[in-house]
């Protein structure tokens, strides 16, 4: 690969090669317009307060002479049954999915990966413990498991948080302990344990570092799986409460107004299915482009 | 007085599918201080099992130690507990270099970085002291404009370079025992030929014992003073290398070093792969030695001394000389 970017020989190789990989990603056309809208979404998600017309309608105020108005000028999405303006608490839900998202998955990944890390690493007994443990929670259904946690931490938005999490972590385990297995046959793992370094150096110094391309990937897929995980669960009154305007909640609510007015579940909708989508999208672009048999220059 | 590295009755194996298979068995092995043995072999001839063992590093559960003792400067290192092993041999007192040198620097890390690792983990130096002591062998081992090396990633390095920064992390910690695991296997001959010189020199500098393990006589002549040829996890014959070299007196000998390329006028002369069938009790070159008798076919030779320190395990060798 060196010679490919032979301009930037003074940058860090990991740099160079992320830099790589974001080129190869925009030149698709499907994967670069997915792109776009990711940073649009972050955008809408960091200045929704600025972008949002009317603001104090994301948390309670209401206006209940304005209730369920249909798409207009004033309102481009319409109002929902209290009056507030669905197109604001709609920017205000993507900087909710987006955050529960990376905070679930982040959380994820802080308990699944060193424990992959561990259980590779050391094999052993304490493999055997960790990925037995992986079992019980894999032989779940991922969103029925995440519907139990939640319902027993009790119906909010950080509880479906960490119900993911805890349903999701297993996955990663398993991603990094397959690598870590192959990771320990290398040279320089054996050579270090000649040179006398601790096991648990060895493991995080030398193993870890070298199994999470594969992770980050996963990982990137599953924003879009996760986004859609927090939308069902406060769908089903298990995660944000009212008056958070989370996109699945407010699909929730517009159900009893589905007949009469067709904006208030719309909206959220679309809002829900371009973010998973694209997130999807950019998920199978990375993986094209960091697997280097589907890696095409 | 017992020598610095003594090996007595070794006697390793490996458990397979097949019930248990024994790879080594060495009766008597001994390198004084300061001194180089080569010992070579041919691949699955054992030489790796042998640094594996002696580093207590064999794979578990499939490698087993039988029997045996291998002593280092009056210790016996198979009464060792791991722990002990990981924390006072490995790295301190004895340490090994890798056969490839492609794949022993872990990736993600800088040259730098990972001398500095073992050197905080073994000499509780910190930060700069750390830095200025990872400079300083990387000066050792003669590596050219070395703050620049410093910096980089494995993968930048050639073969040779990586293989001088492989042994500067290996002596990093004042091992005084080096076990050399064809260290110059992939790598060009005249690389080969440098760092065969740097070994020498650091070993003759720093006074350090080497096992210097490879697959070629013609290297181990170079400068080991002591050679043993092992065949199928046996020595078969051991000496002066001079000695060994010059009269090789075991037939498995004599076809490795016939097996050398010299000039262009000599033709090579390959071991001739007629294979007898198995000698089950006796000789175990029988099958493949171009000289065997039906005496060979009756029990083992042991290892004997033929002429003034120079032994072999071949009763044809035996009896030509006597």
């Amino acid at each position: 690969m060196q010679w490919f970017l032979n301009t930037s020989k003074s940058l860090q190789p990991s740099i160079r090669e992320l830099r790589l990989s974001f080129y190869l990603l925009n030149r698709n056309l499907l994967q670069r317009v997915s792109l776009l809208i990711i940073a649009l979404l972050i955008l809408i998600a960091v200045f929704a307060p600025w972008i949002a017309p009317y603001p104090s309608h994301a948390i309670s105020e209401t206006n209940p002479q304005d209730k369920l108005l249909p798409p207009s000028s004033r309102y481009l999405f319409g109002t929902d049954e209290l009056g507030r303006d669905l197109f604001s608490r709609v920017i205000f839900g993507t900087r909710i999915s987006l955050q529960t998202a990376l905070i679930a998955v982040g959380l994820a990944l802080v308990i699944g990966v060193p424990l992959g890390a561990v259980a590779g690493g050391l094999g052993g007994f304490a493999d055997e413990i960790i990925m037995r443990i992986t079992d019980i929670f894999l032989s779940f259904p991922p969103l029925l498991l995440a519907i139990a946690i939640a319902a027993f931490l009790g119906p909010s938005l950080t509880n479906a948080m960490l119900a993911i999490a805890i349903s999701w972590w297993p996955w990663y385990t398993r991603i990094i302990r397959g690598q870590a297995i192959s990771i320990r046959e290398r040279q320089f793992v054996r050579a270090a344990m000649a040179i006398g370094t601790p096991m648990p150096r060895i493991i995080f110094r030398h193993i870890l570092p070298n199994t999470m391309a594969p992770v980050i990937v996963q990982a990137s897929m599953d924003i879009g799986g996760v986004i859609l995980t927090i939308a069902a669960l406060s769908f089903l009154g298990l995660g944000a409460q009212p008056p958070t305007p989370e996109w699945g909640l407010l699909i929730s609510t517009s159900r009893t107004y589905f007949l009469n007015a067709w904006w208030y579940s719309t909206f959220p909708g679309i809002a829900i299915f371009i973010t998973v989508l694209v997130f999807n999208l950019i998920g199978d672009g990375i993986r094209e482009v960091l697997d280097p048999r589907t890696r095409k220059f | 007085m017992a020598a610095y590295f003594e090996i007595n009755n070794l006697s390793v194996g490996f458990r397979t599918f097949e019930g248990i298979r024994r790879v080594l068995n060495i009766e008597h092995l001994t390198i004084e201080r300061g001194e180089t043995y080569g010992l070579v072999g041919e691949s699955g001839a054992g030489k790796t099992v042998l640094a594996l063992t002696i580093l207590g590093l064999l794979p578990k559960p499939a490698g087993i130690i039988h029997s045996g003792e291998i002593w280092l400067d009056g210790e016996d290192l198979l009464k060792k507990s791991e722990a002990e092993m990981a924390a006072v041999y490995r790295g301190k007192r004895m340490a090994m270099i890798f056969q490839d040198p492609m794949s022993t620097l872990n990736p993600v890390f800088t040259v730098g970085q990972q001398i500095e690792q073992v050197i905080e983990q073994h000499e509780r130096l910190k930060g700069a002291a750390a830095a200025r002591r990872a400079l300083e062998l990387l000066e050792m081992v003669k590596l050219p404009d070395t703050r620049n090396m410093f910096k980089k990633y494995p993968h930048e390095l050639s073969g040779g370079q990586r293989q001088r920064v492989i042994i500067a992390i290996a002596l990093s910690c004042g091992a005084e025992f080096l076990i050399a695991d064809e260290p110059t296997r992939n790598l060009d001959v005249t690389i080969q030929a440098g760092i065969l010189k740097l070994i020498s020199e650091l070993q003759r500098d720093l006074k350090i014992s080497v096992l210097f393990i490879a697959n070629n006589v013609g290297l181990v002549n170079v400068f080991c003073r002591k050679v043993g040829i092992l065949y199928r996890g046996k020595l078969v014959e051991e000496g002066s290398s001079a000695a060994v070299i010059r009269q090789p007196l075991h037939p498995y000998t004599q076809t490795l070093i016939s097996a050398i390329p010299r000039s262009k006028s000599e033709k090579l002369k390959f071991a001739s792969l007629v294979i007898k069938d198995e000698a089950e009790h006796g000789c175990p070159y029988y099958s493949r030695c171009p000289i065997g008798e039906p005496v060979c076919t009756q029990q083992e030779p042991m290892l004997e001394v033929l002429i003034e320190d120079h032994k072999a395990a071949c009763f044809l060798a035996k009896g030509k000389l006597a």
